[in-house]
């Protein structure tokens, strides 16, 4: 049961979306206090802890699989939002008319089909008022606001010029660390 | 209005008229009995003066709840809506309302007669200038008595938080929680309306009253920061506590239940973090588990979003769910565990009706339950025996994510 389940239905998820995640950014939390402030972009902190993916040898994308516009999609396991799928945009891209957020939370999601976990940036994209289709909240790695980087409670639409939240988009940002 | 008017007039707007023709149908269906003849020899009615405002009373009834609409699906549709939840006539509910627009947070005073939304505006709708606003307002007219503009945009946008916003023991300080996502909080004198200091607490979030004038805020790395204030509201001196969870494996709600000075803070798998807010600087003192070793095997934990609250009385009111796993700590539950932390023993469990994903308690010696189920309506519940007063819907709610006393 979800807090919108009124709103989306969910079906099942994938065990293969359960394991292990967490670690992959350890010891960003303490990199965070201590800090004069905090204008730390959280997914460039993961990327740069993560192992990047080589420019020339990307992932093909038959290396996926499942239903972009569904919440199960492997992708979406700590996302908390509009589904920019839905929303005239892709799992990757914002809808036209809208801008993406520079910073963001992200997640470690482990795709199903050749089982690594990927560092997952849920850029929001703003401007525009809320979507309002296919609301997916899966949770999973999330965490409170003590842990911005991991927080999908917070608006991330303040990194942009309007911070009016429209949908949320899920890229593939990295490799995570293998626990 | 008066365009609406003209189309429904003019028939232009189907659905509509559709509505007001079966409003109308059932209002003749109840109109069944014989119509009296008119009464001419009465006199006429008194002519009524226009421009009347309703206010409210001085102290509110033990029932009243500020309903926090979050409006998650047009946040510039936000809104506090002051609720009577031991009303049984839906027409009699609602209180009043005042507005709180994009995923504004909300905070009210005890003593003063007032409350406080922080919210933000852009100049034009969804774009232009964006201005964050502190509006304080009158809790018995719920007119604005002040506005402060933010000099910078950066208050806390996000779910709502009982703590984004906090009040000093005396209610002479608030403190509201900026991130952007530099993290720190601005200090209110709330005599003078002024803005007295913004304070950086990095890597820490949120405010929790701490002793007289100090704010203690969660940090990233698992330990507290508290910021002491001077008489005058600005920054004295700021102590970190070192850290007593681990973000990544043992992670706690960032959601206190404050009793009596003593924050207890849930974590996601069930052991309670106590920490002491009474003195200058924050203390953690222990954990406690909320879970038995039967209840253990099959992952019975706490979780919601709003997911505790407390009462007069002391105890402490907490969702919970079983089959728990990673992901499903803001899910809500099936049960709400009753405890008192004084003796860390669970006094009952009590099934909900339905589902439960916010929790408030009303004030008073006969505490009721005021759960946001997950239809997204109010169920009041008696908790002593888990029976279902009533359940409340229809209140212009869509996501009314976070129920507050009200005083």
């Amino acid at each position: 049961m979800s807090i919108f389940d009124k709103l989306f239905e969910k079906t099942a998820r994938s065990a293969a979306q359960k394991g292990s995640r967490r670690g992959f950014i350890r010891g960003l939390g303490a990199a965070l206090v201590g800090a004069g402030s905090i204008p730390l972009l959280p997914v460039a902190r993961a990327a740069d802890g993560g192992q990047k993916l080589p420019q020339d040898n990307r992932l093909p994308q038959d290396s996926e699989a499942g239903d972009p516009a569904s919440c199960d999609y492997w992708r979406y396991c700590a996302v908390d939002g509009f589904l920019c799928e839905c929303c005239g945009g892709t799992y990757n891209t914002c809808p036209p008319g809208t801008e993406m957020s520079p910073i963001t939370w992200i997640g470690t999601c482990r795709n199903p089909v050749d089982g690594r976990n990927y560092v997952i940036s849920y850029n929001d994209c703003c401007g525009t008022t809320q979507c309002g289709s296919c609301l997916c909240q899966r949770d999973e790695g999330d965490r409170p606001l003590y842990r911005a980087d991991k927080s999908n409670d917070v608006n991330w639409c303040l990194g942009a010029n309007s911070s009016v939240y429209h949908c949320s988009t899920a890229i593939v940002v990295g490799l995570a660390f293998e626990q | 209005m008066k365009s609406l008017r003209s189309a429904l007039r003019l028939g232009a707007c189907s659905v509509l008229a559709s509505s007001v023709l079966l409003s109308s149908l059932a209002f003749a269906a109840a109109k069944q009995a014989p119509e009296k003849a008119p009464r001419p020899d009465l006199p006429p009615l008194p002519i009524e003066e226009t421009g009347a405002v309703r206010t409210l009373p001085a102290n509110f009834p033990e029932s009243w709840m500020y309903v926090d609409e979050a409006a998650f699906f047009s946040m510039f549709g936000g809104k506090i809506i002051l609720l009577d939840v031991d009303e049984k006539n839906p027409t009699k509910r609602i209180k009043a309302i005042a507005d709180k627009n994009l995923l504004g947070n909300f905070k009210a005073a005890q003593n003063r007669n007032e409350f406080y939304i922080m919210e933000s505006f852009h100049a034009r709708g969804s774009r232009g200038p964006r201005e964050d606003v502190l509006a304080i307002y009158d809790k018995n007219t719920f007119k604005i008595l002040k506005e402060i503009v933010w000099e910078d945009a950066t208050r806390l946008t996000a779910l709502p938080e009982r703590y984004s916003m906090g009040l000093s023991k005396d209610e002479r300080f608030l403190y509201v929680a900026n991130f952007s996502p530099a993290a720190s909080f601005s200090v209110v004198d709330l005599d003078t309306r002024e803005v007295v200091d913004v304070i950086g607490t990095p890597g820490c979030v949120l405010t929790y009253p701490t002793g007289e004038r100090s704010v203690t805020s969660l940090c990233s790395n698992g330990g507290l920061l508290t910021t002491v204030l001077d008489k005058s509201g600005k920054k004295a001196s700021q102590q970190r506590i070192k850290p007593f969870f681990d973000t990544d494996k043992t992670p706690i709600f960032e959601r206190p239940a404050i009793i009596d000075g003593m924050a207890y803070f849930p974590g996601f798998a069930g052991k309670m973090h106590t920490v002491d807010l009474r003195g200058e600087v924050a203390k953690f003192v222990e954990t406690w588990e909320l879970v038995t070793a039967e209840e253990r095997k099959t992952n019975w934990r706490p979780g919601g979003l709003v997911l505790n609250d407390k009462d007069d009385q002391g105890l402490m009111y907490i969702i919970a769910h079983e089959n728990g796993a990673d992901g499903t700590q803001t899910h809500g539950g099936s049960h709400v565990w009753i405890i008192d932390p004084k003796t860390k023993k669970r006094l009952r469990k009590i099934k909900l009706p339905g589902w439960g994903i916010s929790i408030a308690v009303t004030r008073g010696k006969q505490p009721k339950l005021v759960v946001t189920n997950g239809d997204l309506n109010l169920d009041i519940i008696d908790p002593k025996d888990g029976s279902l007063i009533q359940t409340i819907s229809d209140f212009g709610n869509v996501t009314p994510l976070l129920v507050n006393k009200a005083y």
